[in-house]
């Protein structure tokens, strides 16, 4: 469950970017549907097996009830305690989401990496206000290929907030991640924003080597 | 239909001023017929069914459907609309292109900013890809409150786009575009994307200006 069982370091293989990119391997764990993912997964989480499932839509009690069953039947599996996580936080139980969204950023859980760097990036949802541990979660997520993470992480970066962290702000880096986001969406919103921060990256750090970001 | 269609208002929200439209879709038929079922768009916000996309669509079933229920209902923007989205996603944006023009006079705001994106990206049939005509249409769509025309308006009017088209761009009306545009949405990218977008509205337009 560490993430070094879980994470296959690559390298990015598109030209110019050099950046290493983590690989989730969801064969270490049960893809089977359970009750839990049907009441609680999330839409946007890369690695769900089920339809996801909004705040508006859930069943607080009974995801609860799907989940605390799930996760005791198969404790490793980072989807589930990630998903656990969710219904505790929805439903204001934040302080009992605790051991799980720590379970699920320790095994790596992608989804579970974006997701708690917000929580510890506005303060919210009992999780504490911590700036660096969320620029670490975010950019973890980032090197995963979660795209909230790849814009997410470069916007902040920009903006500097991460200044004073233990946090690695390398420019050819954010442009690996746009580009990586690039590849993988193309939708309006996505793409404008893709754009216009590769742009910014570019106006900030202009010395970029031309062979990784756009300019020199 | 336009004036029938269109009832102007105002934005009721503190601080924002701006004109807008809204759209009355009772003044043509909102039953679901085969051709909504075949080519609907999923972000047309006048829909009466599920969306399509392209991928999933059967051209031929959606064009037969389509010509169908416009014959039948020549004046429903919403299939006019919907046969111009077939015929272009089948290659045929010239055989389509009559039918956006249709929609577009009545006001249809999806064909507003569709229209207007396709003549903004030179994606519409030669001759009617003029900027300022993109820039109207996708405004328009912006004023009946498409949040890609909202968006899509003030990103294209900073890159210069529409440059040379009298009275298209004001700054008051791009930032109104922008509150609107935040309200309507907590989506995380929209969300960033409208505050990147603000303060670069800013930066050109100085409010105290």
């Amino acid at each position: 469950m560490r993430a070094s069982c879980l994470a296959v370091c690559g390298l990015i293989l598109a030209a110019g970017a050099s950046a290493e990119t983590l690989e989730w391997d969801a064969s270490t764990y049960s893809q089977e549907i359970t009750p839990c993912d049907i009441e609680a997964s999330h839409g946007d989480d890369p690695f769900s097996v089920a339809p996801g499932v909004s705040q508006q839509d859930m069943d607080f009690a009974r995801a609860a009830e799907a989940c605390e069953a799930s996760v005791e039947a198969d404790p490793g599996n980072p989807r589930l305690r990630y998903q656990l996580a969710r219904v505790y936080g929805y439903s204001g139980q934040g302080e009992k989401a605790y051991p799980h969204r720590e379970a699920a950023i320790a095994a790596d859980y992608p989804q579970a990496l974006f997701v708690n760097g917000y929580l510890h990036f506005l303060g919210i949802n009992k999780a504490r206000k911590d700036i660096c541990r969320a620029g670490s979660l975010f950019r973890r997520s980032a090197q995963y290929g979660r795209l909230a993470g790849q814009v997410g992480f470069t916007r902040y970066a920009l903006d500097g907030i991460f200044e004073g962290c233990d946090v690695t702000i390398d420019p050819l880096e954010l442009m690996a991640f746009l580009r990586a986001a690039e590849e993988t969406n193309t939708g309006y919103y996505e793409s404008m924003l893709i754009g216009m921060l590769k742009k910014e990256v570019n106006a900030k750090w202009p010395k970029l080597n031309p062979e990784q970001g756009e300019n020199t | 239909m336009k004036g029938l269609i269109a009832v102007c208002g105002l934005l009721a929200f503190t601080g924002i001023s701006a004109e807008t439209l809204e759209w009355d879709a009772s003044k043509y038929s909102q039953e679901i017929t085969p051709c909504d079922l075949a080519a609907t768009h999923s972000l047309d916000p006048n829909r009466v069914a599920p969306g399509v996309s392209q991928a999933d669509m059967d051209f031929p079933g959606a064009i037969a459907a389509c010509e169908a229920a416009v014959a039948a209902d020549p004046e429903n923007p919403r299939l006019q609309y919907q046969l111009a989205r077939v015929y272009t996603y089948s290659g045929q944006t010239e055989r389509g292109w009559p039918h956006m023009e249709t929609a577009v006079a009545a006001e249809y705001p999806q064909a507003l900013f569709v229209s207007g994106y396709m003549q903004h990206l030179g994606m519409s049939p030669a001759g009617t890809d003029d900027a300022c005509t993109a820039g109207r249409r996708i405004r328009r769509s912006a004023e009946y409150g498409r949040l890609a025309g909202r968006i899509g308006f003030v990103r294209y009017a900073l890159d210069g786009g529409f440059d040379g088209c009298e009275g298209l761009v004001e700054a008051a009306q791009l930032r109104d575009f922008l509150a609107a545009a935040a309200e309507a949405t907590g989506d995380y990218y929209q969300t960033m994307l409208i505050g990147m977008l603000q303060k670069e509205v800013e930066a050109r337009w100085p409010e105290t200006e």
